[in-house]
């Protein structure tokens, strides 16, 4: 170890080379910190957009292929398949009538407890209280107590075609993270939508999570699970897992990914680069001592075994200040709104990086892989060249 | 017994050839001046005796060993522990201070199988540094030292391996007489001290006179006149 600093000190101990090394390093840092920071965007944007799926939705949803239907049609075959946590949904749409505009929304009729139990989300409805989407708040300039109007269609035959409306106070704002479900949903206690509608005690969907002894299912759990729940309900009804909506759009971001870090590569090869020369220019500047340090009697090997030590510490600084400069861009990424994303392209209204370790560890390995083989082919230069040539060249 | 011996040796840079089949031996313990003028090949030469370069045709045989197979593993032993090398410009590492220069083929030896009797202990490095009268520039760096204290420094790392062979290519060229006069004196005193061979090569008449008790050389183009 301290004939390595001692060895350190010789070639980078100047200013020049110091400062040439300092900037290729931080260069690398950088090119690695745009690779898991773009794909840790992506990644990040697969995570949330599932987990914002999954807390709307659960695991899994079953709707009636002719619609409505009535949960003791369906009962039996979820207990049967120990489906102990999930709730009953009535799913319709509506006109929210605000004071200077009006606007068509997602009704959803929950059962506040169990739809908690499924999704996690705690909706604060009961009857004539209603809870918007976040975004839908920001559009209508709506605040907890205020009074909105929900026109149905539904339910008015005996009304001659004419739409119904209620009066409803919000209760809760509802941060839902998907953009598209934020701006158009709006929370009412189920019994009462079924009266409103007329349904007396039918549904349009039950949104259910796997029974009890898959403790953290996987997707492809959710998926087999979601096979035979089909396989079981029959014809009649359509199970979905909480992804199928988006999953177009899911493994297309998978691809898009793969290629893009592939793409990237490019802007660690021009990093690279700068490492081979830096390697050229202290075999240039610095040839007198690597030479007197052969002559008395370091091996080639000993050398190379220098070379690539240093090189792998290059790396390692690199990777560490990558990884600093991701978080920076995490933090800016959560602080600031210039980040915030046009919903109504990305579903999302914020994103997050999520760094996936086998990924993170995938780029760094394929940086050392690049870094030495062009210490590998700088040193082979040098290498063949006769000592006492390269003596003379310099002290001539 | 020869220490050092060439058979027929031949060196071309691309069409020159520098060395013409030359041959010659140089026995343990013994001093040798090789004179020349510049461009008779006499650098080549002692960097070829010196397993710095290598031949294009003939043989270099260390204690009767031909070195030309030897791997970079086994050349490097030899210039670490057996030859000493003198050259006319210092070659200290200016990053390391007087002490670390001194004692760095010691320290490249300490992670190989080096002979631990052979080296100098710090004792005896400060006592030939006294000698040298460089004993209070330890803390130093060669940027802070003269032309002259660089080549004592020079000659007490070459000489802190017990070396059998000291290669001293113009080892006063840089100097003003009066160090000149020192280090020649030193050299020859050391080589005795430590039954060295000493190989010394230069252009000057006055410079190889100073080696009086040496066996001395004549090359002109390229090989022993």
């Amino acid at each position: 170890m301290k004939n390595f600093i001692s060895y350190f000190k010789l070639f980078f101990a100047d200013k020049s080379s110091l400062l040439f090394l300092s900037s290729v390093i931080l260069g690398l840092a950088f090119s690695i910190s745009v690779i898991i920071s773009t794909f840790s965007l992506m990644e990040g944007f697969v995570v949330s957009l599932e987990s914002s799926l999954q807390q709307n939705r659960g695991d899994l949803s079953i709707s009636g292929r002719r619609h409505f239907f009535k949960f003791k049609d369906i009962s039996s075959t979820l207990k049967r398949l120990d489906i102990t946590s999930f709730s009953t949904v009535i799913t319709s749409e509506s006109f929210l009538v605000g004071a200077d505009h009006s606007q068509g929304v997602l009704v959803e009729g929950i059962e506040p407890k169990s739809y908690k139990q499924v999704t996690k989300t705690k909706i604060l409805v009961s009857r004539d209280f209603v809870a918007v989407g976040k975004e839908l708040a920001n559009l209508f300039e709506l605040k907890v107590g205020d009074e909105v109007d929900l026109l149905f269609a539904a339910g008015n035959k005996s009304l001659n075609g004419t739409p119904v409306a209620y009066t409803f106070k919000i209760s809760s704002i509802i941060d839902s993270q998907l953009y598209q479900q934020s701006l158009r949903v709006v929370y009412v206690a189920k019994e009462q939508l079924q009266e409103l509608l007329n349904l007396n005690e039918k549904i349009n969907q039950v949104v259910l999570k796997l029974p009890t002894q898959y403790v953290y299912p996987s997707r492809n759990d959710i998926q087999s699970f979601s096979t035979v729940l089909q396989d079981e309900l029959g014809y009649e009804y359509v199970v979905r897992t909480f992804w199928e909506k988006y999953s177009g759009l899911l493994r297309a971001v998978k691809i898009e990914k793969f290629y893009i870090v592939a793409i990237l590569q490019v802007i660690v090869v021009v990093s690279i680069f700068n490492i081979m020369a830096l390697l050229l220019f202290i075999s240039e500047k610095k040839a007198s001592q690597i030479f007197l340090l052969q002559v008395l009697g370091m091996t080639k090997d000993r050398f190379t075994y220098f070379w690539y030590s240093t090189v792998s510490l290059f790396w390692l600084i690199a990777c560490i200040l990558s990884l600093g400069f991701t978080f920076v861009f995490s933090l800016l990424l959560e602080k600031w709104d210039l980040f915030q994303l046009p919903g109504s392209v990305y579903h999302l209204s914020k994103l997050e990086l999520s760094l996936n370790f086998y990924e993170v560890l995938g780029v760094f390995s394929v940086v050392l892989i690049w870094m030495y083989i062009v210490t590998w082919w700088s040193m082979k230069r040098w290498k063949n060249d006769p000592l006492i040539q390269r003596m003379r060249k310099e002290y001539s | 017994m020869h220490i050092i011996e060439c058979k027929d040796v031949s060196k071309k840079y691309g069409t020159v050839e520098v060395l013409k089949g030359l041959s010659c031996n140089f026995e343990q313990g013994k001093h040798y001046v090789i004179q020349g003028a510049s461009g008779s090949g006499k650098s080549t030469l002692l960097y070829i005796m010196g397993g710095l370069d290598s031949p294009t045709s003939g043989q270099v045989l260390w204690q009767n060993e031909d070195y030309s197979n030897w791997n970079d593993d086994r050349m490097a032993k030899l210039r670490n522990r057996d030859i000493g090398f003198i050259f006319q410009f210092h070659y200290l590492l200016p990053t390391m201070s007087i002490r670390e220069n001194i004692y760095l083929p010691q320290k490249i030896a300490e992670s190989g199988d080096a002979n631990s009797s052979r080296i100098m202990s710090h004792t005896e490095i400060e006592a030939i540094a006294k000698k040298l009268g460089i004993e209070s520039l330890f803390d130093r760096y060669p940027t802070e030292l003269s032309g002259g204290e660089r080549q004592r420094v020079n000659l007490l790392r070459a000489i802190s391996m017990r070396p059998r062979v000291l290669l001293c290519d113009e080892p006063t060229g840089n100097l003003d007489s009066h160090n000149s006069k020192i280090v020649t004196e030193i050299l020859h005193e050391l080589a005795f001290e430590f039954k060295a061979t000493l190989i010394v090569i230069t252009h000057s008449e006055e410079v190889a006179a100073t080696f009086h008790q040496s066996t001395r050389l004549h090359m002109k183009d390229g090989t022993f006149v």
